[in-house]
């Protein structure tokens, strides 16, 4: 384990090849403690194989990650304690009811019952879903089983949690509930939080700093308020757009 | 057992029994299939039965005479039949009746017959059996009034024979030379016909196939689906994430599946047992003589080595499937890729059904030796005759076989592979 002060991820030289696909090339980027931090970038730009990477998953092609200081490939058990991943396209046990599922999740990250059975109420208030939790998942709308996702992600109380597109695929009402959920919990509690997106008004809402990646590499970071005066942008959109049309 | 583990294998098992397509495919649909197929090969051989033991039977007597009238009164006393008796009729007559009123035998007794027994001469009795709807009843309709017509045969021939030597014994006379048949087992003398011991041997040799290609199918698709079903519900990649050991995670997920799998071929036995019971319906006489009778048991070593062997079977296919399916994107397309394995099941299952392996051609023993799933069939046999070394071959082979199948499972649930794992099916495409 390496001492960090107060990074909570570091990110260095990362490179990933899936056979002779370059998908990272050489990915520098460090997200401190409480902060919550956004990787913007296009279809296909890395986004998700980062995330995966600091999240177990995949294993770098070279280069390293730290998680809290521990190396992402050698000390891949310790990771996992203290993440929480969402998934794009993540998924729930059908078969289960919501209730059952939380409780099946919360059981790898409490200590006791006590602990599990508060993990479980939090879970319940995040989500919202109240009533509906005793009815089993695959009768669930997609923004319910989105709900029941990051209740999930965040009952656990990780010292990070990786979201990635958080709110995709969401109606309106839906995303809105869940961009509020996180902000709130997040200043609550004091997670640190990585997450893609897509959608620039969730990044400038909910990120404290963000980085734009484009084909494997960073090509921009900052915070939000930073970037739009440096090119003269309303909005992180423009930035994007400018940016992108340069490299 | 870790908390850990038995949470992840109760949500497997809970998953799994769940599923409606396992539900139904592995526990509901061979209860109703064999539920419903032995219920009608009950009432298809009550049917048979009942015409054997109840035949409609219509009689001509064209003779009125001494013994037309003895076999005529017994029929009406000793069986069950209903008669309806014509005397002096045409054929042509009698038919059309016994079309127009169900009867499906047609006995005729010729107008001499007394006469011809009388005299020492062969008498003749015509025996019609009428075939309306072609079905099996219809053909065993004649059985009694056959056994009758032998009884009679007997009597006239102890008759006649007591008439010219009173002395004689009828049985001895005709059969001089009586057949004892022993067989031995296992060094052991039984006063067995080998008849009978050929009967159990093809039941056991029967029975074991078919447990081990039906537990090791089950096996098969339960554990693929497992897997596939996580990549397919998108759960795999949180699944991953969690704070327990990816070992554990597989281990949970062959436990779960020999526990659902033993629940459906505990099923599919039981279906299959009442479906062969169905059978044994048919026979009135208890002829059955048991296993243990002529010392064909096995004993707690034999039984011991039988489990191992079963074991290893059984957590080989587990993990050959997983290792599979982890090349499926979704259910559909794990079950396609785990068919392509059944043959390794298949083969030896009904290549030993009813053949030994020391009797095939070498070339086909070997193939049969080198597909693990051979052994666990050839265990069973060799339990009975305590052949242990067998077994213990066989026990070896399969363990070597589970763990290279083990370790390369644990590698690809250890690295990345288990996500990025594709097997693209180049034929689907041009679908």
């Amino acid at each position: 384990m390496r001492s960090t002060s107060n990074l909570a991820v570091e990110v260095d030289n990362l490179k990933k090849y899936y056979g002779r696909i370059k998908a990272l090339d050489g990915l520098n980027f460090k997200v401190y403690e409480r902060e919550i931090y956004g990787l913007i970038g296009p279809n296909g730009a890395g986004k998700t194989t980062t995330l995966r990477i600091i999240a177990t998953l995949l294993q770098p092609t070279s280069g390293h990650v730290y998680v809290f200081g521990h190396d992402v490939v050698e000390e891949a058990a310790e990771v996992r304690k203290i993440i929480s991943y969402l998934p794009e396209e993540a998924g729930a046990y059908k078969n289960l009811s919501g209730l059952e599922y939380l409780h099946f999740m919360a059981s790898f990250y409490s200590k006791s019952k006590d602990e599990l059975k508060i993990m479980v109420e939090e879970a319940v208030k995040i989500s919202g879903l109240n009533e509906r939790l005793k009815d089993k998942v695959k009768t669930y709308s997609k923004g319910m089983k989105r709900r029941l996702l990051i209740a999930r992600t965040l009952m656990v109380h990780p010292k990070l949690a990786i979201l990635d597109e958080p709110t995709s695929g969401l109606d309106v009402i839906h995303a809105y509930y869940l961009r509020r959920i996180i902000k709130e919990y997040v200043r609550t509690y004091g997670v640190t939080v990585l997450l893609s997106s897509h959608n620039m008004l969730e990044v400038e809402y909910l990120c404290d700093r963000v980085a734009l990646i484009h084909k494997g590499k960073i090509v921009l970071e900052g915070f939000p308020s930073e970037l739009k005066s440096k090119y003269e942008a309303s909005n992180l959109e423009e930035v994007f757009a400018k940016v992108t049309q340069i490299v | 057992m870790s908390n850990a583990f038995r949470t992840l294998l109760s949500k497997e098992v809970k998953e799994t029994l769940r599923d409606p397509k396992i539900l139904i495919g592995i526990i509901i649909m061979p209860m109703i299939t064999f539920g419903v197929m032995g219920f009608f090969m009950q009432l298809s051989f009550k049917s048979i039965k009942e015409a054997a033991l109840k035949p409609r039977m219509l009689i001509i007597d064209n003779d009125l005479n001494t013994y037309s009238q003895f076999l005529i009164s017994t029929l009406k006393s000793n069986t069950n039949a209903t008669l309806k008796i014509f005397n002096r009729t045409a054929l042509s007559n009698g038919l059309k009746f016994a079309e127009d009123h169900n009867y499906p035998i047609i006995m005729v007794i010729p107008e001499n017959f007394t006469q011809n027994v009388t005299l020492g001469l062969q008498a003749k009795i015509e025996l019609y059996t009428l075939f309306k709807r072609l079905s099996l009843s219809e053909g065993s309709a004649a059985s009694m009034p056959r056994a009758l017509i032998s009884y009679l045969n007997s009597y006239l021939v102890d008759k006649r024979l007591k008439s010219l030597a009173p002395n004689i014994d009828t049985k001895i006379f005709l059969s001089p030379i009586k057949t004892v048949n022993f067989s031995i087992i296992k060094g052991r003398i039984v006063n067995v016909p080998p008849e009978s011991v050929v009967n159990i041997i093809t039941s056991q040799s029967l029975t074991m196939p078919i447990t081990v290609l039906m537990v090791l199918v089950f096996a098969m698709q339960i554990s693929a689906s497992s897997i596939a079903i996580e990549k397919e519900e998108k759960t795999l990649e949180t699944l991953l994430t969690l704070p327990v050991s990816r070992l554990s995670i597989l281990g949970s997920k062959l436990i779960s599946s020999i526990i659902v799998a033993a629940i459906g071929s505990s099923v599919y036995l039981i279906g299959y047992t009442y479906y062969l019971g169905s059978f044994s319906s048919l026979s009135t006489i208890e002829t059955s003589i048991s296993a243990e009778k002529i010392g064909l048991t096995i004993t707690p070593l034999g039984f011991t080595l039988l489990g191992i062997s079963l074991f290893l079977a059984i957590t080989s296919a587990l993990v050959l499937s997983i290792v599979v399916a982890v090349y499926a994107e979704d259910v559909r397309s794990a079950q396609t890729l785990i068919g392509y394995l059944y043959f390794l099941i298949f083969i030896p299952s009904f290549a030993l059904m009813l053949t030994d392996i020391n009797s095939l051609p070498t070339p086909m023993k070997i193939i049969l030796y080198i597909i693990p799933y051979t052994h666990p069939i050839i265990a069973s046999k060799a339990a009975l005759l305590e052949d242990y070394l067998t077994i213990t071959y066989g026990i070896i082979y399969m363990a070597f076989f589970s763990l290279i199948l083990l370790y390369i499972a644990s590698r690809m649930f250890t690295t990345e592979k288990v996500i990025t794992a594709k097997l693209s099916l180049r034929f689907k495409r041009k679908i």
